[in-house]
């Protein structure tokens, strides 16, 4: 074995290794000091990488998601379709927001939606499956008063993503506004969801109270609502969305405070530690 | 407790307690909560759903339907509740506005009264059918009631309330506890802040009003500075002689505490710094002098002379010291060097193949086996 081959190549070695300490020395040099100087006011703080503010087009998608609820699905789709058997044949029909059909004839004698016939009965119901022809007049304006709501809501909020542009908060303030909204957003939408929620409901009366139905000379019933279906589905994703942003902006404030503790090790490295 | 912990605990809980809320929203508007057996036509039971027993005629079911409408309110107060201690879960974890969060996640506990009005109030509603002769609850399977499954989300609102409020309770003692302490020791400090600078005030005032009483008194006369003009030539002559005793005996030494340490590779900034002072000796002599120089400065007290006769001391020290420096490097380097010349040739840095190891191994005449300290493999030096 030839050790002298390898001298110079030792002596490399010795110097390579030096070098890479000094250099990592001088780095945390450096940085200890930047440190210092950011802590006595030297020098401005940076901006770090995952602290981006929070996205601020919620109060567009809620602005985008009301007017088309108002506009298009409360005004115009219908509200229930119904499809029976009746002794004169079979009869289809759908009904718009005030319990409107389609050739604009409003119904003035009719008060509930399958209403009982019985008018001795102790214990009875006006109505089988718990909907009144007030149901289809009161539901739509309460639903467009929580659109309008969620719409007034996004307005505020897109303005206040406009001020901050100019005025530049901070970042902790911003997130929690932001926040704030989304959670005035998720009560607003179980108000929409719950109210049309009663549609639903009578499904199972329709189903559990056939009996009744079938004897007020009513067959084969069918009964959908497009229109609260529609406002369910748009308010629970009004609900998830707003859900979201509130955890990706507690989740942000999360990640704040993970690199928080991968600096310490460093900032507590003193001269003369090993690297 | 570490930072954000209760935050993320009180963030889950208060998700958990809003989405059993809906789910008990829901389930409150969608089932059929009693049944009526109803006499006329059609002899069999009529199913009553929340809206159905809002509008019914008959006051018991009406007044059941107060009480479902409770259940109702409270479980609004349960997901209003829990959202604001999301927020404020959100605000504590951000690091500002932390009483506000606090606040907020203390309000969130109030959820854990609600959530026991909602058992309550299902129990009394249970409780309240049982005793109507003409109506019964509506089951899916007997005996499985559709008024129990409610109760199900409500256990679950219960148990997550009750942790949370255990969990934030806790953790805002603590924080208030801590609090507390931080504002003692700021105040503890100020005071000793205050007390420091109050002295520290007061001692230059002191000083001032000494040197101003004590110089009128001892003017600095011919006489003294005649005193200390012969006593510093002395102190000069002493330690040339002593730095020349030094100088005769140093080469000795050094031979002996040199040691032949080739294999200390060129040494880094930091420890050639830490190398030893040749002139320890002629520094003790130094530091004599000073220490000697500083006694006779307080016997004396006047500044403005003490000032001028140090200049003439280090220029008197300087002239032998740098006699002496020269006198050792040029007998040194006559000595030493050769000896240091041939224990470097002699050593060898070696990395061993097998174990990269580095070590130094010294070179003998001919042909010199080593051994790698580490693994233990043996070779040759040419």
């Amino acid at each position: 074995m030839d050790y002298r081959e390898n001298e110079a190549e030792n002596e490399d070695f010795f110097l390579d290794v030096r070098k890479t300490r000094k250099k990592a020395k001088e780095d945390i040099l450096d940085e200890t000091f930047e440190k210092a100087e950011i802590s006595k006011g030297l020098r401005p703080k940076k901006e770090e990488k995952g602290t981006k503010k929070p996205f601020l087009k919620l109060g567009i998608i809620l602005i985008f998601i009301a007017v088309i609820s108002i506009v298009i699905v409360i005004n115009y789709l219908p509200w229930m379709f119904i499809k029976y058997d009746a002794e004169y044949g079979t009869i289809q029909e759908f009904y718009h927001r005030d319990f409107i059909n389609e050739e604009d004839h409003y119904y003035e004698e009719i008060d509930d939606i399958f209403e009982s016939p019985c008018t001795n009965c102790s214990n009875s119901s006006k109505n089988y499956i718990g909907l009144i022809k007030d149901d289809f007049t009161n539901i739509p304006k309460t639903t467009s008063y929580g659109f309008i709501t969620l719409a007034l809501l996004g307005i505020i909020f897109t303005i206040f993503g406009i001020f901050e542009r100019i005025r530049n908060f901070s970042r902790e303030l911003v997130t929690v506004i932001h926040s704030t909204f989304a959670a005035a957003a998720f009560i607003v939408s179980i108000i929409i969801a719950l109210s049309t929620i009663k549609f639903l409901g009578s499904h199972f009366l329709l189903y559990y109270n056939k009996p009744f139905i079938e004897a007020s000379g009513v067959n084969d019933v069918i009964l959908i609502y497009p229109v609260p279906l529609i406002l369910i589905v748009i308010s629970f994703a009004i609900m998830i969305i707003a859900s979201t942003i509130m955890k990706i902006n507690f989740h942000e404030f999360e990640k704040k405070l993970v690199p928080e503790k991968k600096r310490s090790s460093v900032s507590n490295f003193k001269f003369g530690n090993k690297i | 407790m570490k930072k954000g912990r209760t935050a993320k605990k009180a963030k889950k809980l208060a998700i958990s307690i809003v989405v059993s809320s809906i789910i008990g929203l829901i389930l409150l508007s969608l089932l059929p909560w009693i049944s009526v057996v109803e006499n006329d036509s059609v002899k069999e039971d009529l199913y009553f759903n929340f809206e159905m027993m809002k509008k019914s005629s008959n006051e018991e079911i009406s007044d059941l339907a107060d009480d479902l409408n409770l259940i109702n309110i409270s479980f609004w107060a349960l997901i209003i509740l829990c959202l604001l201690s999301y927020i404020g879960a959100t605000i504590q974890i951000s690091g500002k506005f932390s009483v506000l969060g606090n606040i907020l996640l203390l309000i969130g506990c109030t959820a854990l009264i609600f959530s026991i009005l909602v058992i309550y109030l299902q129990l009394i509603i249970s409780e309240n059918i049982g005793k109507i002769d003409t109506i019964s609850a509506s089951t899916i399977y007997t005996p499985i009631n559709y008024a129990y499954i409610l109760l199900i989300p409500s256990f679950l609102i219960l148990i997550c309330s009750a942790i949370y409020t255990g969990i934030t309770i806790l953790h805002s003692i603590q924080k208030f506890t801590s609090s507390k302490k931080s504002m003692k020791d700021k105040k503890e400090e100020k005071k000793t802040n205050k007390k420091k600078s109050e002295t520290k005030a007061k001692e230059p005032a002191k000083k001032d009003k000494l040197a101003l009483e004590k110089k009128p008194l001892e003017p600095v006369t011919d006489e003294k500075r005649i005193q200390m003009e012969q006593w510093l030539t002395d102190q000069a002559h002493d330690m040339e002689t002593q730095a020349a005793e030094e100088a005769s005996l140093e080469p000795v030494v050094k031979v002996k505490s040199k040691q032949p340490f080739p294999e200390e590779k060129p040494l880094d900034i930091e420890e050639k710094s830490k190398q030893p002072d040749e002139l320890l000796a002629s520094k003790s002599l130094e530091d004599a002098l000073s220490s000697a120089i500083q006694k006779k400065q307080t016997e004396i007290e006047g500044q403005e002379l003490l000032e001028t006769e140090n200049n003439k001391i280090e220029k008197k020290v300087e002239e032998p010291k740098s006699e002496i420096q020269s006198n050792k490097t040029s007998e040194e380097n006559e000595e030493i060097s050769p000896q240091i010349e041939e224990s470097v040739k002699n050593k060898i840095s070696i990395r061993c193949p097998q174990c990269k190891h580095t070590f130094i191994a010294e070179k003998g005449e001919g042909i010199t086996k080593i051994k790698c300290p580490e693994c233990g493999k043996e070779g040759v030096i040419k």
